[in-house]
């Protein structure tokens, strides 16, 4: 084994490990619409500023993470969601923006909701069938093109190729704390089309030394 | 020697003609790609480029929250508890019939199995419907189903199927025993059938094992049946007063050859959450376990057919995932905008060009000349990314852009794959071209196969993402062994 597989194997095996520790011990982060959230719509009857907005929230709410959104095509209402709303933290929010806006929001209008999560498995449900119709159809492309390779052999390698990039990105994800989320998906997506090519080229290496051998 | 020297300054300056002609068409297309064409509209300068058309996580949501209703419905009952329906006031005053509020959902129905399983009917009807992307959340204590649709022309279509109950009944139409209900229901679906006069849409409801069994005796029970005039009085006195009347409701009577031959129809009512469809008989035995239900009048334009398909899809989205356990109340619907805005994709589209901008830089400290060439073509294939997604009305989503960058990386592959073949083929750009191609779509021949597997599932971050894949590929593949080709072969060929 060549010094760079070595240092690469030892790289994913600690990450695999630690990644694995993680998960048992505190699990995956969630992103903000992934959990269970408290929500407040406030009609400011005018069009506001996010920036201003995300002042105002960065204010109240301090470090909680905070997601704010217009509501309907006036951008005149906002929809403003975070993990907690206490009495005093929506008492003060409805202050700091009547004040910044010169408008009288009544504290009744403004209610605190219960957002409930969307589940994890609800994300990747979509996307289970594809693929796996997309891996076997790749797999079996594989087998075929290099069946000088031993098929079998090629089957085994491509399969653990594309698995182990997925769990190995879902370690990186657990131990560096990046939240499942919107960006989820779309990395995982880099990743497998990224192990396909990585497969692609080891079978192509692997053919030309066989070559290589052969013609010695 | 002059002249040779003139005949090579005139070969140069064709070259440079040539390469700079390429290099402004390149230009003129990576202005429209990236910038548009502006026109004034009414005052105002518009582009004229196609917009791209953004997924529900960049575009914004239509967010409808389902409350299980708390409300009551006003029921009529006769002296037994009979529920009695569309009785009249007079009949209720007349007959002593009891107005009661009865609860839209009993206690003892509101549990967690029942808020799941109204979340999945949901599901279930989002799909038939073909709502490319949603997101449903429950919230277990209360029942409250959240649901995010995208913002189109079949959002408010699609919200008011949403909460129907779905409740599907076959009744006898005299005694109101309940024949065939939703558990009988294997699917329902919408069929069309063309004549000479027009289109004329049909709802047909296909029975599971149970149900078809039960259709057929049906079928065969309830049919116009001839009967001497004397033997129906007969029966007509023995019944009570109240069957007389039904009965007579149910019995038509038509002038025969023989006056003295009745037709009696026993007719069955469908019912679809308490309304009441239709009241029919059977003219044949129904073997198959499929209902064919006509919608409308035979259509003879589209906006007709139009209606009559919208009018049956909604029976069949209602029929095919069974009832609703609950009743679901709209607390709101409202459009929420996405919180990533313009200026954020805008942060994106520099980053890109930034990163762009240093491949490009690297191509031209290693490769010079050739190294520029290749960068300006490389810019215009992003133009014409940008403008064929647009134009193929591939969405764009977050997944989707960051297909276009794998794409844009794949590309600079492809570019510092031919220079470099360039370079071992001693400036044959043809046999560096070709082979650059073969090996280049030997290795992204995978990633095609992906690609075209993606563009056919319905959820549209994962189709968005397949198609994003295949047009660059595609795009790489022509634009490359035009443009590219030829800027390289006119600076290393034409001397």
């Amino acid at each position: 084994m060549k010094k760079e597989t070595k240092i690469l194997v030892a790289m994913i095996a600690i990450i695999l490990v630690v990644g694995i520790i993680v998960i048992f011990a505190k699990g995956l982060a969630f992103e903000l619409k992934y959990s269970n959230l408290k929500k407040v719509e406030i009609n400011l009857g005018k069009e506001f500023d996010r920036t201003d907005i995300k002042q105002i929230t960065n204010e109240v709410f301090g470090e909680q993470p905070v997601r704010i959104q217009e509501i309907e095509v006036y951008k005149d209402a906002l929809s403003i969601t975070t993990t907690e709303i206490t009495e005093e933290q929506r008492q003060e929010l409805v202050a700091k923006l009547s004040e910044k806006y010169e408008t009288e929001i009544k504290i009744e209008s403004v209610e605190i909701e219960t957002v409930s999560n969307t589940r994890g498995r609800d994300i990747i449900r979509p996307y289970i069938v594809p693929f796996i119709i997309s891996a076997i159809i790749i797999i079996a492309y594989f087998m075929i093109r290099y069946n000088k390779l031993n098929c079998f052999k090629v089957l085994g390698q491509s399969f653990a190729i594309i698995a182990l990039a997925q769990i190995v990105l879902l370690c990186i994800m657990a131990f560096t704390r990046m939240p499942v989320g919107r960006f989820t998906i779309p990395s995982v997506l880099i990743v497998y089309v990224l192990s396909v090519y990585v497969a692609t080229s080891k079978f192509e290496q692997d053919i030309k030394k066989n070559m290589v051998k052969e013609n010695k | 020697m002059k002249k040779e020297s003139k005949k090579t300054n005139s070969k140069n300056a064709i070259k440079r003609v040539k390469i700079l002609t390429i290099c402004l068409l390149v230009v003129l297309i990576s202005m429209i790609g990236f910038f548009g064409i502006y026109a004034q509209n009414r005052n105002q300068m518009s582009n004229k480029v196609k917009d791209y058309s953004y997924s529900m996580a960049l575009k914004g949501t239509r967010t409808i929250i389902l409350q299980v209703s708390a409300g009551t419905t006003e029921v009529v009952k006769d002296s037994e508890g009979n529920v009695i329906e569309n009785a009249t006031e007079d009949e209720i005053k007349e007959k002593g019939y009891i107005t009661e509020e009865v609860p839209n959902n009993k206690e003892e129905d509101k549990t967690v199995e029942n808020y799941k399983k109204s979340k999945k009917i949901i599901e279930k009807r989002l799909d038939y419907l073909g709502v490319q992307e949603y997101n449903v959340s429950l919230n277990e204590e209360t029942g409250e189903i959240t649901v995010e649709i995208p913002e189109d022309s079949r959002t408010d279509v699609i919200v008011s199927k949403l909460n129907v109950m779905g409740k599907f009944e076959i009744i006898d139409a005299e005694t109101k025993e309940v024949l065939l209900d939703n558990s009988n229901i294997k699917s329902s679906d919408v069929l069309y059938n063309r004549t000479e006069t027009g289109t004329r849409v049909f709802l047909e409801i296909s029975f599971n094992k149970e149900g078809k069994k039960k259709l057929r005796d049906i079928s065969k029970t309830y049919v116009k049946t001839e009967v001497e005039n004397n033997s129906v009085e007969n029966n007509v006195e023995a019944n009570s007063t109240t069957e007389n009347e039904t009965v007579e409701n149910n019995t038509t009577t038509e002038n025969t050859d023989e006056e003295n031959k009745q037709t009696i129809e026993k007719k069955v009512t469908m019912k679809i959450d308490g309304q009441e469809i239709m009241s029919t008989s059977f003219d044949e035995e129904m073997k198959e376990g499929k209902l064919q239900l006509s919608v409308g009048q035979v259509a003879t334009d589209t906006s007709e057919l139009q209606e009559y398909v919208t009018e049956a899809q909604n029976v069949a989205v209602s029929l095919n995932d069974g009832n609703l356990p609950l009743k679901y109340n709209v607390l709101k619907n409202q459009y929420i905008l996405s919180d990533i805005t313009k200026p954020d994709l805008v942060i994106v589209e520099i980053v890109m060009a930034v990163a762009m901008l240093v491949g490009i830089i690297i191509l031209i400290a290693e490769y010079k000349l050739n190294g520029l060439l290749t960068g300006i073509a490389y810019i215009g294939l992003a133009a014409i990314y940008t403008l064929l997604i647009r134009y193929a009305n591939v969405t764009l989503s977050i997944e989707s852009i960051f297909g276009i960058e794998i794409m844009l990386v794949l590309n600079y592959i492809f570019t510092l794959r031919l220079l470099k073949n360039i370079e071992n083929k001693d400036n044959s750009v043809n046999k560096a071209t070709i082979e650059t191609y073969k090996k280049f779509f030997n290795m992204v021949l995978p990633i095609c196969i992906l690609s075209i597997v993606f563009c056919f599932v319905r959820w549209i971050t994962i189709s968005s993402f397949g198609m994003i894949l295949f047009w660059g590929l595609v795009i790489i593949a022509i634009y490359n062994a035009i443009i590219t080709r030829s800027l390289l072969k006119i600076n290393l060929e034409e001397k």
